[in-house]
């Protein structure tokens, strides 16, 4: 099991190590130079060259490696090339929104799309059933933006139930935070939640036909107790992996939800950075904020498997 | 907020949601397609043939030129009665907004919605961009001349200027002006200002900030009070620099310098307070202002807001004050806003139309069609064959206007009738073509764009220039896809349709050009070259030079009113561009503004487009 974990860990590191690697060679090799790029078309060689010095672009790329890493490792992220703010200054703001985003979208998606996913497995073709799914799969073709927007012209401006932009943190107002996030929340949420639903469906409806299903509704368990404690625990491998793959999208997409609902999170930073100011410092940061947020992520999901099935359990302690 | 719901409103103005949607689409595309495809063309060398031709028929030239001052006089004319005309209504109106409000008040805080953050921080020396200036530092500094309703000069921080000669400025300081720290606002402040714009070697800002002070052979503080600044030579924009956002002058107190990229000081009339990153910008009215019986809100909150669709729908909520629709305000939607009780300016803001030729003679050679340019018949055919009226009533429902030189010619020192513009007479185009030796027309010019929504002026153009014998296509596209085409076709792009004045250097043309320029040109290892070419690795360095001269040339053309050789400034700028570049002006961009019911004293200076140059002083509720 130790074995299991740390073949998981390790992994894990291994795969952010590269994409480091790969997010600072990309940033460093494309087209344009920082340096003037941040001066404008006004400066002269000698002063994009003392901005580089400035800066620390004149290193050789290893060094300029490694030392970005081995100071993020210690919590230091460095300082944007735009105004040369702490970039852990933008973290410290901007991370919190996100996370909050992408923790309640998930809650939103989990609270759904399960027991719908698991009703639906169980009256297959039913009314109720077919309406659901119908529903899930209009609302996961919209594409995300335009939820968002029709959300901010009904909820927002036509019936006033919800502020249609900004952001509150938590610990100032919990009130209002809730009341900003409340429509980003379901812009996200419901174009993530179909994918769930329907695998958890699809899932459980292979699960219920089992013999052990049959076995424990002869032996008279309520019915209840079939669908969660046999059924549903059974079926939860393929779920919680959809579920690993959905809070990767949900982290990494936030950039259109947050733009559309002005939420100043990771996500509009991401595009500032790109988009506006060209900020390698910042974009390669935020770039590796999302990957760690999905390697983290699944990392958990592969984690949890052990315990979900004690099969998968009893073949790591095997192997050991 | 209305008590009409918004669906009603929605409902209602179904075609113009749409076009609103449209117009929001266009830009996004517009924001992500800001780097222009660069113009360039090649040429052959200066054609004999040509200059010759254009010799024997000068006396020709001189008379239509005369007739052309004569029209474009009387044009003027009418033109400055009727915006005459429309601002006393417009004050008429306001005194009697204002009297039956009680006039104005003292109170409230205005909250308005910018599309990002200041890039480049609170400082104006070395901050690079207008969004900057116009979302945040003209809030907290104030700079030493402002402009009025016409452009012209006004005092600010600055309580006079003299001019005793060409290249001498004399300002004298405003008695009692301060800083928001206290510290006196005066001229060694000024000095010291002016000597770190000069010197601050992260100058991004370039000569946008170092505009007034470019061409100074030196400039001192006299005494406390009185400024002075000596040309080497005459500069006839430079009060127009000191006019302008962001301009030279925005002065920091020099005991903040440092610290100005966070925690600005200034003498303006709002103190910065806080600043919280993608959220918002909050500043404060400040009481020690010079000018703060004209400051009736009490404090100002920028929320910053990048997506425009999300700003609309916050002001129609009322959590925003002013807004300038994406797409501007056609007269439905005014209707519509007017009978809520919404106020609703219409005006041209500081963007032109104008397509852009390069003329430059080291292009390599060919016989290319637009090389007929090159004759200055040819261009004022060109000129004569755009009906800029026509366009502006179709691209805008004639919000914008038909395009003369884009600047005030107070401010740039020019004569008055510098403000040429070439009325339109398909009979007289024909005339100078056929003059020219092109009777039977020119075809297979291309010009290039990038984004979608300068169809609406590329279309009516490419039209108008067809009937008048000018075969042109607009080539949509990103520079990536546009250049390789013309390479292979070997027909070099000549110009491109672009928003900007010539007049304010631009970052967003210039990389586009210089790019461009390089992959005509080829890189040093030989062939075109793949992306945008930055500054450092220009191949070029002739074609560089030629583009530095030009814009020389275009500054040289603006002299001071003082000068014997007065011409129009067209005519000057083609005879200095006949060698380089030539810009014909179609149409200057609508600006249009909303604001709530509660807004008072809400108009836009027309020559900036902006409330109040975007500072929205003197603005007040009538809800307080």
């Amino acid at each position: 099991m130790l074995r299991y974990i740390t073949t998981r860990i390790v992994s894990s590191l291994f795969i952010l190590w590269v994409i480091s690697v790969l997010v600072f060679a990309l940033m460093n090799i494309l087209p344009g130079d920082p340096a003037a790029g941040i001066l404008g078309v006004e400066a002269t060689p000698e002063l994009i060259e003392a901005t580089k010095r400035r800066l620390g672009l004149d290193k050789p790329l290893p060094e300029r490696y490694g030392r970005w890493i081995w100071n993020a490792l210690q919590g230091d992220l460095g300082t944007s090339l735009i105004g040369e703010v702490s970039i852990n200054q933008y973290f410290e703001r901007r991370v919190p929104a996100t996370m909050q985003l992408g923790i309640l979208s998930l809650i939103v998606v989990i609270a759904i799309a399960i027991p719908v996913g698991v009703l639906s497995a169980l009256r297959p073709g039913s009314k109720k059933e077919v309406g659901a799914s119908t529903l899930m799969i209009v609302g996961n073709s919209i594409p995300e933006f335009l939820t968002g927007i029709a959300l901010v012209i009904v909820l927002g401006l036509e019936f006033g139930w919800f502020p249609i932009f900004g952001y509150v943190p938590f610990w100032e107002d919990p009130a209002e935070n809730m009341k900003h996030m409340a429509l980003p929340v379901i812009a996200v949420s419901l174009t993530a939640t179909t994918l769930l639903m329907r695998q958890t469906r699809s899932a459980m409806i292979n699960v219920l036909t089992d013999d052990y299903i049959r076995t424990a509704r002869a032996k008279g368990l309520r019915e209840r107790i079939v669908i969660v404690r046999h059924g549903l625990r059974n079926a939860l491998i393929p779920i919680v992996t959809v579920f690993g793959f959905q809070a990767g999208l949900i982290f990494s997409g936030a950039v259109i939800t947050e733009t559309v609902f002005s939420i100043p999170g990771m996500g509009r930073l991401f595009v500032e950075a790109v988009v506006q100011e060209r900020d390698y410092a910042v974009t390669q940061n935020v770039t590796m904020f999302f990957a760690v947020s999905v390697i983290l992520v699944n990392l958990l999901i592969d984690l949890s498997y052990p315990f979900l099935d004690p099969r998968i359990r009893m073949g790591a302690e095997a192997s050991e | 907020m209305s008590e009409r719901s918004y669906w009603q409103r929605m409902r209602r103005r179904s075609m113009s949601r749409r076009s609103l949607l449209r117009a929001s689409a266009r830009a996004g595309v517009g924001a992500a397609g800001l780097a222009l495809v660069g113009c360039g063309g090649d040429d052959d060398d200066d054609q004999p043939a040509a200059a010759e031709a254009q010799q024997q028929d000068q006396p020709q030239q001189q008379a239509m030129q005369q007739q052309d001052a004569d029209q474009q006089a009387m044009q003027q004319q009418q033109q400055e009665q009727q915006a005459a005309v429309a601002q006393a209504e417009q004050q008429e109106q306001q005194q009697q907004a204002a009297q039956a409000t009680g006039g104005p008040r003292r109170g409230g805080t205005l909250q308005h919605s910018w599309f990002e953050d200041p890039q480049g921080g609170f400082d104006p020396h070395i901050g690079i961009t207008g969004g900057d200036a116009l979302g945040y530092w003209v809030h907290i500094y104030d700079r030493l001349l402002g402009f009025d309703d016409q452009a012209r000069v006004i005092p600010m921080l600055a309580s006079a200027i003299e001019i005793p000669d060409d290249v001498t400025y004399l300002f004298t300081m405003r008695e009692g002006a301060i800083f928001q720290d206290g510290a006196p606002v005066d001229a060694n402040a000024v000095q010291l200002n002016m000597e770190r714009i000069r010197d601050v070697k992260d100058l991004a800002g370039g000569t946008r900030n170092r505009g007034g002070i470019q061409y100074a052979d030196f400039f001192e503080a006299t005494d406390d009070a009185t400024w002075k600044l000596v040309n080497g030579e005459p500069f006839g924009p430079t009060l127009a620099f000191f006019q302008q956002f962001p301009g030279t002058g925005l002065l920091i107190s020099p005991e903040h310098f440092d610290t100005a990229v966070t925690n600005p000081v200034g003498a303006g009339h709002l103190k910065h307070v806080v600043h919280e990153p993608g959220e918002r910008w909050v500043g404060e009215r400040w009481d020690g202002y010079w000018d703060n019986d004209n400051v009736h809100l009490d404090g100002f909150v920028q929320n910053i807001i990048p997506d425009q669709n999300t700003a609309w729908n916050a002001f129609l909520n009322g959590d925003i004050d002013i807004d300038a629709p994406t797409g501007g305000v056609n007269s439905d939607l005014q209707a519509e806003l007017e009978a809520d009780g919404m106020k609703v300016i219409r005006g041209t803001a500081q963007t032109w139309t104008q397509t852009w030729f390069n003329l430059n003679p080291n292009a390599p050679t060919g016989d290319l069609p637009f090389n007929a340019f090159r004759d200055p018949r040819m261009r004022h055919a060109y000129n004569r064959a755009l009906d800029r009226q026509a366009i502006n009533e179709v691209a805008w429902e004639g919000l914008g206007a038909p395009s003369r030189a884009p600047v005030s010619v107070e401010s740039w020192a020019l004569a008055k009738d510098a403000n040429y513009y070439p009325g339109h007479d398909l009979q007289v185009a024909h005339e100078l073509m056929d003059a020219a030796g092109y009777g039977d027309g020119i075809e297979g010019i291309h010009l290039s764009y990038i984004a979608e929504f300068q169809t609406v002026v590329t279309e009516p153009v490419n039209s108008q220039m067809r009937n008048a014998g000018m075969e042109m296509e607009y080539i949509k596209g990103t520079e990536a896809e546009i250049i390789p085409r013309l390479l292979a076709t070997q027909d070099w792009t000549i110009g491109t349709l672009s928003w900007e004045s010539p007049f304010d250097p631009d970052p967003v043309l210039r990389p586009s050009f210089e790019g461009l320029q390089n992959w005509m040109y080829g890189s040093p290892e030989g062939g075109p070259r793949t992306g945008r070419a930055s500054t450092a690795d220009y191949p070029n360095d002739q074609v560089l030079a030629n583009l530095n001269a030009t814009e020389q040339l275009v500054w040289d053309a603006a002299v001071p009113a003082s000068q014997d050789d007065r011409v129009p400034l067209y005519e000057k700028v083609w005879e200095a561009e006949e060698e380089h570049m030539w810009f014909p002006y179609i149409a200057q961009w609508p600006a249009n503004w909303v604001a709530q019911p509660h807004v008072e004293n809400f108009e836009i200076i027309p020559f900036f487009g902006f409330p109040k140059g975007m500072s929205f002083k003197g603005i007040w509720f009538n809800n307080v």
